[in-house]
């Protein structure tokens, strides 16, 4: 039980550390224009802007979802930028990547099934749908971990053995990679040597959910709650924030071009911060005034 | 005093044996490396990053100078993630900070890093980890953390001057960012360090603010050129198209309510008045209704705040705009100048709220216009030699201007080709973000050597089947910034004598084509 309540808290931790990190992000006043281009936000997937038409604002300003979305599968599933630019770190990022969807998916469906079913049953109905779809995910767990194992390991020694690479990893990065791998590890041996179905990690999962003790369990998958429970109350405070921050990069900063409309919710929180003191002590910036004042006036 | 001189003397040095390696140059052309600073230079000058100085720093005088500017410079970093003193850039900078994965994916993007030949200084993230270790030690308030995770670093002058030094090792072409994965932008946290040193602490090369934002805010050009002056180059501009063109072709000033106000970097009237020149040809025989503007900055569109102090940035961005609200302006177009069309198009886009709105473009799709709808009439036979095109970064990675200059040369150029890599992938001239106008000690030796290398290398292999001297070539940069790189580069490899590789802009080109008026290349 004392397991169950330490990986509770722990996915506590890291809703209320993951929240907290979006809510900065989104609260952040307007910035300056600083977009990259080819966006993928462009409409038919050019390279180009609307900057390239004359008189581009007598024309609307429009962003394709559609292209939004390939550049982003591409991204996500492929790693194309990486694939593209680094092809020793691809080799591994990707499946290591792909083996924290399958687990993470993996895991949505264990909650989703046993919430359900715990549903079900209080309505007094049977959802023998619902074990069979638990069942059917099982090897999605199994492909995760393998998959999850060989990257992470891989990514690990690239970092410790290739010279250019370890110069300049830090001691968390080499922390972050290792958590996960002996959690990933931890897991591994738990279906390897104890729970070839994975019913033992199901049945702890469903237990979770209706807060009741875990009854089959065993030394490695202990290991691995402990371990992932680390993994959560540390994520928010890691780059691997970029599961979720690289929303806000993206369309936020990289593919935002729209054009400040007159009148627009933009320019009202704009001119709210040039109502603002500027602050910097150079000589040439300290007049002591707003944003606004200080602009507007010579140095 | 001899240790003293080693200790300044840097981490490194650039050494010409470890740079990458151009094809088609003689030993002799090559490999001249950068100069060393004379002893009596290394006295005076902190050179403790790699050997080269762009900012001619002192080190401070006693321990007391010292402890101020360490704690005005940790003043300025925490200003830097303040929302009010830096709303500007506060999002783009926190992102990157929070989610580098030091994977280095962006190291072989970067043409300065691969050009050194792989110099661990050089990597786009060696920067930003040295402030993220900052920020994490003396901010975070977590000094056993930082301990903890290695990021225990000690503050003093010297790192504070490699920092300061390392951010003008960067041409903020951010081609890096857009190798990133998760679109870490190493590129802004250079301008964003060189913005702290600035803000707070005064510290910026001469050229871009005392001789630059300063000076044009004050005299009304970077270049130094008051109105006075700028009227007498326009009279000296009218006769020598008389005496090129045999017509009278005017070039008009302050014409009030005119659709376009044309602002062109005023390096242009200087180095190259035949651009400016060809502008007028164009839009005179297009019968375009714009006009030039005398008025203070109002003739010099460059704005180097763009590259190192958002106030800067701001105020030339907003004396533009009211130079063109004050001719009744319809819209401002802005001349062959990359930095400049970015800054005022693209990054101040948010600056100009309320009365101060102005609508504002690149010239490029204006001349797209003309010369695809045949406003002029054009024989591109007049420019039957091998062009190549360079793709400032300024215009097509940031602010995404890629087709029209393309359009214009296929009209005009028959034998128009592609630089490897070209469009939003291409390599920065080497010369971006203010390194072409900065000439103080040995910098330029490093611009020539290194950010510009792979330019070269570039410019060479687009012109392999031709380097033949009886064949003119000639490198097409719609950007003065790029312009002046790109001359200073064929005079120090020698292209021009060697290979007879000559630089110039697009409307060069265009008015060139033009059958109404004598070749004017």
């Amino acid at each position: 039980m004392i397991f169950q309540v330490i990986l509770c808290v722990a996915l506590f931790f890291f809703l209320c550390g993951s929240v907290i990190r979006i809510a900065r992000y989104a609260k952040m006043p307007p910035h300056l224009r600083w977009e990259l281009y080819p966006a993928g936000s462009t409409k038919g997937g050019s390279d180009g802007s609307y900057l390239e038409h004359q008189e581009w604002w007598n024309k609307p300003w429009h962003q394709s979802r559609i292209s939004e979305l390939r550049f982003m599968a591409k991204e996500i599933f492929l790693f194309h930028k990486c694939r593209m630019n680094n092809r020793g770190i691809w080799r591994f990022t990707l499946p290591f990547h792909w083996g924290l969807f399958l687990l993470t998916g993996w895991l949505l469906i264990q909650f989703a099934g046993s919430g359900g079913a715990f549903f079900l049953k209080v309505l007094g109905r049977t959802a023998p749908f619902v074990d069979g779809a638990v069942l059917v995910a099982s090897p999605l767990a199994m492909a995760g971990l393998v998959l999850a194992a060989y990257g992470c390991t891989g990514l690990l020694l690239k970092r410790l053995l290739d010279p250019a690479l370890r110069s300049v990893t830090s001691r968390s990065d080499f922390f972050g990679l290792f958590l996960i791998l002996a959690t990933v590890l931890c897991w591994f041996l738990s279906w390897a040597l104890f729970d070839r179905s994975l019913a033992g990690a199901t049945g702890y999962l469903r237990e979770l959910t209706r807060f009741a003790p875990a009854s089959d369990v065993n030394p490695f998958m202990i290991s691995g709650i402990v371990l992932l429970s680390v993994f959560l109350v540390y994520m928010p405070f890691t780059y691997m924030v970029h599961a979720y921050a690289k929303y806000f990069i993206y369309h936020k900063v990289v593919w935002q071009d729209e054009p400040m409309a007159p009148g627009s919710e933009t320019e009202r929180r704009v001119e709210q911060m040039l109502r603002r003191p500027v602050g910097w002590s150079a000589s040439h910036v300290s007049d002591g005034g707003s944003w606004g004042k200080t602009i507007s006036s010579s140095p | 005093m001899k240790e003293e001189v080693q200790v300044r003397r840097g981490i490194t040095t650039v050494e010409a044996r470890d740079l990458c390696v151009i094809p088609y140059l003689p030993a002799g052309v090559d490999g001249k490396g950068v100069t060393p600073l004379s002893p009596e230079q290394l006295l005076r000058i902190d050179c403790s990053f790699d050997g080269v100085t762009a900012l001619g720093l002192s080190a401070p005088k006693s321990a007391e100078e010292e402890e101020r500017l360490v704690t005005a410079f940790l003043d300025g970093l925490r200003k830097l993630f303040q929302p009010d003193s830096n709303w500007t850039f506060l999002q783009p900078l926190t992102l990157t900070m929070d989610n580098c994965a030091r994977c280095q994916t962006c190291a072989n993007a970067c043409p300065i890093y691969v050009a050194s030949g792989g110099k661990e200084i050089y990597r786009p993230t060696f920067r930003s980890d040295l402030l993220r270790k900052i920020k994490q030690k003396y901010l975070g308030g977590h000094k056993l953390w930082a301990r903890l995770t290695g990021n225990d670093i000690r503050l003093d002058w010297t790192t504070i001057a490699r920092l300061a030094e390392s951010s003008y090792r960067c041409t903020l072409c951010r081609r890096c960012a857009q190798a990133c994965p998760m679109g870490v932008d190493n590129g802004l946290v250079a301008r964003e360090i060189r913005k702290l040193l600035s803000q707070e602490l005064a510290i910026s090369p001469k050229e871009l603010h005392r001789l630059g934002t300063i000076q044009q805010l004050k005299v009304g050009s970077s270049t130094g050129m008051n109105p006075a002056a700028f009227s007498d180059i326009k009279e000296f501009m009218e006769d020598d198209l008389k005496d090129r063109t045999g017509k009278k072709i005017e070039i008009p000033v302050d014409r009030q309510g005119a659709d376009v106000l044309l602002l062109h970097n005023a390096g242009e009237f200087l180095a190259w008045p035949e651009n400016p020149e060809a502008f007028a040809v164009i839009l005179n025989a297009a019968g375009v209704d714009w006009t030039l503007s005398s008025r203070l900055s109002g003739y010099d569109g460059v704005n180097y705040g763009a590259w190192y102090d958002d106030v800067q940035l701001a105020r030339i961005a907003i004396t533009h705009a009211r130079v063109a609200h004050e001719l009744g302006a319809k819209r401002i177009v802005v001349g062959e100048c990359g930095h400049a069309t970015k800054a005022l198009v693209v990054t101040a886009d948010s600056l100009l709220t309320g009365a101060l709105r102005i609508n504002r473009e690149s010239c490029l799709p204006l001349l797209q216009d003309l010369v695809l709808r045949d406003a002029i009439h054009l024989d591109a036979a007049r420019n039957d030699f091998p062009v190549v095109l360079h793709d400032p970064c300024n215009l097509v990675r940031l602010a995404g201007i890629v087709e029209p200059q393309r359009r214009i040369l296929q009209k005009v150029c028959p034998q128009f080709r592609e630089m490897t890599p070209s469009r939003t992938d291409n390599y920065c001239c080497g010369g971006g973000s203010g390194f072409a106008i900065m000439s103080s000690y040995n910098f330029p030796d490093w611009r020539m050597n290194v950010s510009g290398r792979l330019k070269v290398k570039q410019i060479l292999d687009a012109f392999r089947d031709c380097l033949d001297p009886s064949i003119k070539k000639y490198v097409c940069a719609p950007c003065s910034n790029c312009k002046g790189q790109i001359r200073d580069l064929l005079s120090y490899y020698e292209l021009d004598k060697r290979y007879n590789i000559v630089y110039g802009g697009l409307v060069d080109l265009i008015a060139n084509a033009m059958t109404d008026i004598p070749r004017m290349l």
